[in-house]
């Protein structure tokens, strides 16, 4: 999918997008227009799309072909009818969260908040929902590679308020 | 996008999308459309204000947020976050002003992506101002809002607050983390926000001062046990009085005390869920709804008691005039509920307004269970033989079909279960994995209903 600095391509149908690392992705224009970002490049400039190079500076190319998969994936289970089976939907999702780390997970989260896609935002932030369900305050915080930044008596008090709540958390 | 409403947001958002072509300029701008709002004063506050105060050229962006959150919340003080969220909970209601809302937050990133389009070929754009122009674009137009859907809006504001955040500087450490960790928190439950607010001060500042994601309150296993009325008043003041739905599942502690307090400070509270809650007595619970609708809310509309003994009809007439569903056909024209483990505690989901009724058998009134068998259903429509409470009508615990000509075995719950559901069972239970761990799950279950209500 990658193509080097293609940006002199000009085929009606394709827009071409650049990665945070100035790689090139040429893209389908319907598939395109499901990133809000890129389509409000073109509203009410249309003529901008034969030469124009949109640049998505909080996309990294490691993401681009995936979040474009799902575009197309999704994009062509909307337009289906019947409308697909929900299980082929679900097994597309969970083969697309499959092998994704959970730092490629929050990457991918914010690159699709830049990308302003609803659909593909809530998939992914329920995603990430899922994956700190029952875990503990530990689990999450090395989840999320945070610090904790409490002093020893904030977070006994903290806990002191909380307590009834904490039995039964996975220990993991 | 689809525009409606017409408070300033929206005149706002048309100047942002009509201009967008041109060279325009901002003052322009300020002085025609915020001159003709009615919001004079937030105009002279914004002139107040540092043009850019980070040097990222984003004036015009800058002065739209900062312009709206004048008019938002005029008093910016340290609690950024906390105060502005809490003068947007007034406006919940108001469908217009939510759309408003997003759509002047859609308007400022569109002018931000403008420049930035006016300036690719010039000039490395800063990396920060694309990445709020992202932030501010919502997560979905305004003209989507559903207003008995307030979960997506959820996440809408939470943007704006992160966003704001990091315009401002404010959270300093932790940066993307906490951005993506903020977004799934709409997806997590009681349980895990409580959890999340134990992991650093920010998250625990961000999950105790936004009344939208305690909005809706649900206690099950295994918080049920320990929650008592003082850390139920607690969770629920934590919604800032926008609680809507209330679920409590075999909270054996709560008290009709701490019912009429949260139905005190929660005036919006429509859904209540209360099956198990052995202390709330019908008695108890009729006339806090009687209290709550005195007080001129629009009152709970969708009640659960779950099955309750000794509940009569004068009660249960009572219970149905205060949920305003005392039309016959209402109760009559709805989904049919199977008996079965996922049932015992009827869920929002059906729309029913209240989960008891009386038994066409043996007229008491509880949980009346219909059958899924094929042959019961296709009996002629007013006769329901196979329509009644579980006392009246055995049926298989898993599929919750009846037994009357088919063979079921007891379980060691003194439950019954039909042969098809067992071998299911047995089967599961054979392979290793989820399926098993499943069937733990539900034998659990089920001694734990029958602790309840056997």
């Amino acid at each position: 999918m990658a193509s080097s600095s293609s940006s002199s391509s000009t085929q009606v149908k394709k827009i071409t997008l650049k990665a945070a690392d100035g790689k090139h992705f040429e893209v389908e224009e319907p598939v395109a227009m499901e990133m809000e970002t890129v389509k409000s490049f073109f509203v009410g400039n249309e003529d901008a799309m034969k030469d124009m190079v949109v640049p998505l500076l909080n996309v990294s190319s490691e993401h681009m072909p995936a979040i474009l998969d799902f575009y197309r994936n999704h994009s062509e289970f909307r337009k289906r009818t019947p409308p697909p089976p929900a299980e082929e939907v679900k097994a597309f999702n969970e083969a697309f969260l499959e092998n994704k780390s959970d730092e490629q997970l929050m990457e991918m989260i914010m690159a699709a908040n830049f990308l302003n896609t609803k659909e593909l935002l809530n998939f992914l932030t329920e995603a990430a929902a899922n994956r700190i369900k029952n875990k503990s305050v530990e689990y999450v915080r090395a989840f999320f590679g945070i610090e904790n930044d409490f002093t020893p008596e904030e977070e006994a008090r903290i806990r002191a308020e909380n307590e009834w709540a904490f039995d039964g958390l996975d220990e993991d | 996008m689809v525009l409606n409403g017409d408070n300033a947001g929206n005149i706002w958002s048309f100047s942002g999308l009509d201009k967008e072509s041109e060279d325009w300029n901002w003052e322009v701008i300020d002085k025609t459309e915020l001159g003709e709002s009615p919001k004079v004063a937030a105009h002279q506050i914004v002139g107040e204000l540092p043009d850019d105060p980070f040097g990222m050229e984003i004036k015009s962006t800058f002065t739209a947020i900062t312009g709206w959150f004048q008019e938002f919340d005029k008093d910016i003080g340290s609690d950024l976050c906390g105060s502005g969220m809490g003068q947007s909970e007034e406006n919940i209601g108001d469908r217009s002003s939510l759309s408003g809302f997003n759509l002047v937050w859609n308007s400022s990133a569109r002018f931000q992506q403008e420049k930035g389009i006016l300036k690719i070929d010039e000039i490395s754009i800063p990396y920060g101002s694309f990445n709020e122009c992202g932030f501010g674009n919502g997560l979905y137009d305004g003209g989507d809002v559903d207003p008995y859907d307030f979960c997506e809006e959820t996440e809408e504001l939470y943007d704006f607050c992160d966003e704001y955040e990091e315009v401002y500087g404010e959270s300093g450490e932790g940066g993307a983390a906490h951005d993506a960790l903020s977004f799934a928190l709409g997806y997590l439950g009681v349980k895990d926000l409580l959890v999340v607010e134990r992991v650093c001060r920010s998250l625990r500042d961000t999950v105790r001062s936004d009344p939208l994601l305690w909005r809706s309150i649900h206690i099950d296993h295994p918080l049920n046990e320990n929650i008592t009325d003082e850390s139920l008043v607690k969770l629920t003041d934590r919604a800032h009085g926008t609680l809507q739905c209330l679920s409590l599942v075999n909270c054996s502690r709560i008290t009709n005390t701490c019912l009429n307090r949260t139905l005190e400070r929660n005036p919006r509270l429509m859904k209540l869920r209360v099956p198990g809650c052995l202390k709330l007595s019908i008695e108890g619970i009729l006339s806090n709804l009687r209290d709550f609708k005195s007080v001129g809310t629009p009152g709970i509309k969708l009640l659960r008691v779950g099955d309750r003994k000794g509940v009569t009809d004068k009660q249960f007439e009572e219970l149905k005039y205060l949920l305003g569903a005392d039309d016959y056909t209402q109760l009559r024209s709805r989904e049919p509920l199977f008996y079965g483990w996922d049932n015992f505690a009827l869920s929002f989901d059906n729309d029913r307004a209240i989960d008891i009724e009386s038994c066409p058998k043996c007229q008491k009134i509880g949980i009346v269970y219909d059958c899924p068998t094929e042959s019961c259903q296709a009996k002629p429509l007013g006769s329901h033989l196979c329509r009644a409470c579980k006392l009246c009508i055995e049926r298989c615990v898993r599929c919750g079909r009846c037994f009357n000509d088919s063979d079921y075995e007891e379980t060691f719950c003194l439950d019954s279960i039909c042969l098809d559901c067992l071998r299911h069972l047995l089967i599961s239970e054979e392979e290793p994995g989820d399926s098993s761990s499943t069937h733990t799950v539900i034998c659990q279950a089920t001694r734990y209903e029958f602790r309840f209500y056997g």
